[in-house]
């Protein structure tokens, strides 16, 4: 009984220490760092028990000679791998940070506190979109494009799709490849169906352009110059769609005045499970027309 | 839906408030609005819900030494003008203990509007029978008299996602993720067929989708493994619709099948203890699959066609640091799609002359990719990184030319096989600077099948030339730069310049090159009282591409003498966007009035040159540059002064305005319309999408 009292009394007392310890370790920080450490205590790291030493190290020696080289600063021209590593001390065994070491992210020196503001918010949370476009601004351009997925409208989120801390695949996206990831929000597209367009079922992107685009239902071009990319062949496809075949031009609205394009007609070109064609008609799935 | 959900989460609340204390932060904010929008209402509000009305956003947060609670929720609230909720809104709440166990569920609407008062000539509009009340002969008068009396339409579909989620650690190296999540999708979206002539139909909506998803794993920080399984249940009520009118008496369109979709897998993580090495993979297997009851025509399969459709991946990256200096990457990635449904069977008419065309065929594809990055650090805070990446696709497909089937690969590119080779060079020496190049450069090379397009008669013959952009050979350049420039605390300029450009070495007909310009460049300027941020963007990009019309199959031969009847031509694209903004701040009383500010202006402009070796402006249908591709303009502004009445209480005064101005050729005169007597008929789904939009609005806050 003796011995249990007497352990339990050495961990209080260690407790007590640890805390003590903290609270003095914040409280000698804040004699030059005053306005970081009462906002510290407020924030999610200072509430979890973590004092300035936790994450800056430095301690007695920083104290003595105050000096950016002798602590572990964050930020801009400080060492990405040094800064990443002391967040990696709790943070590296998260199942969403598994893949870190493959990252893009990682590889081009982005650190932890490019996107989590520790200090200054109560959540260090990266707030979407804005601390993904401070960098990727060719994506923050296409999400404000004519057309484009609700990223700016704050209805869908960047790691919706990706996740920033790794992924094995290109683009860090949360899937195997391009399509599953669509399919995810997009399940009527994913088929199976009868007549199935190649492209299509190969990669979204090639006609798509998922920020953003100029030209509608994000894609990468208007149709059907977009079409006629890949289909040259007899008929209508090989046939130049000029200025002025518009709605009110004497070549009428069907296969001249296509400013709604080639799914004007084709409107199941993502796939379709209608018969190929009808006796002695052209009307069928396998040309994605119903 | 929207009332359980939120009466839950009260529910819940209001329990666990009282053990938590009184150590709750949070924000509540209510605001009424008033609107003037002209124009297109369903542009100005594609994926939002503004208009008269009232809206709130609340947040409510606890961490407390054991527990945390979190409870949001945005833009809720009620339109005046639509007279219902706001479908843009979202709520979330979680409970739970770190390390230990959470809880969530969560609710997000989201509409997506497209056009609003379109018109048809059908009646049943909504629903799967679409019928024309006049008949199939009736005069170009009456039919286009029954558009125009017709009820107006709105094409907008509304998603509705919500569900749980549930994570346990128990403060063990072991956890357990579940989420489950139902998304209903309901609405009116346009659809295209062709019954003789162009059909612009409201296709109905009605799609719902019920995921589980499953993660459960051991971590530590050296080892990481974890096993993940997803179900997908997808369901279409509307399955097809028909509509009436010309042609045939009745006539039906497919929409999306219902499909049943599965993936498990796994992932690893291992820090091995020597030369700072990590080891990662993963591997799954999926399949979705479906039966659909052929009901309509003739098939060989007998009347059910059971769709199959797996994935296999693998994924493996080693990363190394054998040095401090040195970083290596070593990765390589397979994946496997197999198309396991029926195929070669005729569906549709079994008429002789039809049966070749209405042969099924299915697409299968594999891909082989790795690579090797090497980074090594210089002195002066430079890094020199270089990589080299391989990417080989196989693409196989049964297919058929004229009446006999093969089984083989994409006819047009089997393969294709990518070498990709980058260096770049980034230096941060100075902290108040940083610079960043870096070159790529990709060659692809195609395996076409030009033998079986070798017999002159046939219009296939064309396909001799002719390359498909997806997969034709190419060399690609692109160039990136970027500099950071901060030379004091409070100023910082950023500039990125990108160029990447195509050459297509094998094209005679298709795309010849392409090439595309991007630049930004923003600034910051920020005081205890005052920031700035402006900053502009630029895209150019342009192509050239070689066609040929042809009708007869004798002039498949682009090496013939153009004519009126066959001809090639070219086709040269551009297209030049920039957008111009700022953003600000101004405590014009410290801590107490507060205006934030924000304006972008962008500006898009498109054309389309022909030229051919006949002269196309002499022909029946004159051919004519297109000047206007997709052009707009569009302005935007924002701003919102916040006055704090006291240290909780806040009053906000905002405005948003914004104008858009859309034109391209194509779309001239484009309306809800039945033309002439030839059929073809147009609801005026994107129509106009101009719009000018004043919105105000006041809010009240409290924060605590």
């Amino acid at each position: 009984m003796t011995r249990i009292a007497a352990k339990l009394s050495l961990l209080a007392s260690a407790a007590l220490l640890m805390f003590a310890g903290t609270a003095l370790a914040n409280e000698k920080c804040a004699t030059c760092h005053a306005d970081i450490v009462a906002k510290h205590t407020t924030t999610l790291h200072g509430k979890a028990g973590k004092d300035c030493l936790s994450c800056h190290g430095g301690g007695d020696a920083h104290m003595a000679n105050p000096s950016k080289s002798n602590i572990i600063r964050f930020g801009k021209g400080a060492n990405a791998k040094e800064q990443n590593a002391q967040c990696q001390q709790c943070h590296g065994k998260n199942e969403k940070l598994m893949f870190w070491d493959s990252s893009y992210h990682k590889k081009n020196d982005v650190t932890c506190a490019s996107c989590h503001s520790v200090h200054k918010a109560p959540k260090p949370y990266a707030k979407q979109p804005e601390s993904c476009f401070q960098c990727h601004k060719d994506v923050k351009s296409q999400a404000n494009k004519f057309s484009h997925h609700p990223i700016i409208e704050g209805k869908i989120s960047c790691s919706d799709c990706h996740n920033p801390h790794g992924a094995l695949g290109h683009g860090m996206i949360k899937a195997e490849n391009v399509n599953q990831l669509c399919y995810k929000c997009h399940a009527d597209k994913r088929g199976p169906y009868i007549w199935e367009h190649p492209p299509v079922e190969e990669d979204c992107m090639k006609c798509h352009a998922p920020h953003g685009t100029k030209a509608a239902k994000l894609l990468k071009e208007k149709q059907p110059q977009l079409c006629q990319q890949c289909h040259d062949w007899s008929r209508h496809p090989g046939t130049p769609y000029g200025g002025n075949q518009n709605f009110t031009s004497t070549f009428g609205a069907g296969r001249g005045g296509l400013a709604r394009g080639c799914t004007g007609c084709h409107g199941t070109i993502h796939g379709s499970n209608a018969p190929g064609r009808a006796n002695g008609t052209v009307y069928g799935g396998k040309r994605f027309i119903r | 839906m929207k009332k359980t959900f939120l009466a839950s989460i009260l529910a819940v609340a209001a329990c666990t408030a009282p053990a938590f204390g009184e150590e709750f932060t949070g924000n509540m904010e209510l605001g009424g609005v008033f609107s003037d929008i002209q124009g297109d209402k369903a542009k100005f509000n594609e994926y939002r819900d503004i208009g008269e009305g009232i809206t709130g956003n609340f947040l409510l947060d606890y961490y407390g030494k054991d527990y945390f609670l979190n409870f949001k929720g945005e833009r809720f609230g009620y339109n005046a003008d639509t007279q219902k909720t706001l479908n843009d809104q979202s709520f979330e709440f979680s409970i739970g203990r770190p390390e230990d166990f959470k809880y969530s569920i969560f609710y997000n609407e989201t509409p997506h509007n497209l056009t609003f008062g379109a018109k048809s000539i059908y009646s049943g509009v909504g629903s799967t029978a679409l019928t024309a009340p006049v008949a199939n002969d009736a005069s170009y008068a009456t039919a286009y008299a029954t558009i125009v009396n017709s009820t107006p339409f709105d094409y907008t579909i509304d998603r509705k996602n919500y569900g749980g989620e549930m994570e346990f650690s128990f403060k063990s190296p072991f956890f357990l993720n579940a989420r489950f999540e139902k998304i209903e999708t309901d609405g009116l979206l346009p659809l295209g067929t062709y019954l003789g002539q162009q059909k612009e139909l409201p296709a109905p909506i009605s799609y719902s989708t019920e995921n589980v998803y499953l993660t459960a794993g051991y971590r530590s920080n050296n080892l990481i493994v974890t096993l993940d399984g997803t179900i997908s249940d997808f369901t279409n009520s509307d399955k097809t619709f028909s509509h009436t009118y010309t042609g045939p008496s009745t006539a039906t369109v497919y929409l999306a099948p219902d499909s049943m979709y599965y993936k498990v897998g796994g992932n690893v993580m291992y820090r091995i203890p020597f030369w700072n090495t990590t080891f990662m993979a993963r591997a799954s297997y999926s399949e979705s699959s479906n039966d659909i009851s052929l009901t309509e025509g003739t098939n060989t399969i007998g009347g059910t066609f059971s769709g199959k459709i797996t994935y296999k991946t693998a994924y493996a990256a080693v990363t190394s640091s054998p040095i401090k200096a040195l970083d290596v990457k070593a990765y390589l990635n397979l994946l496997d799609k197999t198309n396991k449904s029926p195929t070669g069977f005729v569906y549709g008419s079994v008429l002789a002359a039809d049966a070749a065309t209405n042969t099924t065929e299915k697409f299968d594809y594999n891909k082989v990719n790795g690579g090797l990055d090497v980074g090594y650090k210089l002195p002066a805070n430079t890094k020199l990184a270089a990589g080299y990446e391989y990417l080989r696709i196989n693409r196989l497909m049964n297919f058929h030319i004229f009446g006999t089937t093969y089984m083989g690969a994409r006819t047009d590119a089997p393969q294709t096989t990518d070498h990709i080779f980058y260096t770049q060079l980034k230096n941060n020496y100075f902290d108040w600077m940083s610079a960043k190049v870096r070159y790529q450069y990709l060659t692809r090379s195609s395996d076409f099948r030009g033998d079986l397009y070798a017999t002159a008669t046939d219009a296939s013959f064309f396909k001799q030339w002719w390359r498909p952009v997806d997969t034709a050979e190419k060399n690609q350049h692109s160039v990136k730069l970027g500099v950071e420039f901060e030379p004091t605390d409070s100023l910082s300029f950023t500039t990125e310049y990108s160029f990447k450009m195509n050459d297509y070495v094998d094209t005679d007909f298709g795309m010849l090159d392409d090439s595309r310009h991007e630049v930004y460049a923003d600034a910051t300027y920020s005081k205890s009282n005052f920031s700035i941020n402006p900053y502009v963007e630029f895209e150019m990009s342009k192509n050239e591409s070689q066609h040929r019309n042809y009708t007869a199959f004798t002039n498949a031969d682009p090496n013939l003498v153009d004519t009126a009847t066959a001809y090639n031509w070219n086709s040269k694209r551009k297209d030049v966007s920039y957008a111009i903004g700022v953003n600000g701040n101004i405590d014009i009383i410290k801590k107490k009035l507060v205006l934030s500010t924000g304006y972008r202006y962008e500006d898009a402009s498109g054309d389309q040159d022909f030229s051919s070796g006949y002269d196309l402006t002499s022909l029946a249908t004159p051919i004519v540059s297109n000047d206007n591709v997709d052009n707009y303009k569009k302005h935007a502004l924002a701003a919102k002064l916040n006055y704090s009445i006291t240290k909780n209480l806040e009053l906000g005064l905002g405005y948003l305005f914004e104008k858009l101005d859309y034109t391209d050729d194509h779309y001239t005169g484009y309306d809800y319309m039945i033309t002439k007597t030839d059929g073809v008929m147009l609801t005026g789904a994107y129509a106009n999408p101009d719009y000018d939009a004043h919105i105000g609005y006041v809010t009240v806050g409290y924060k605590f």
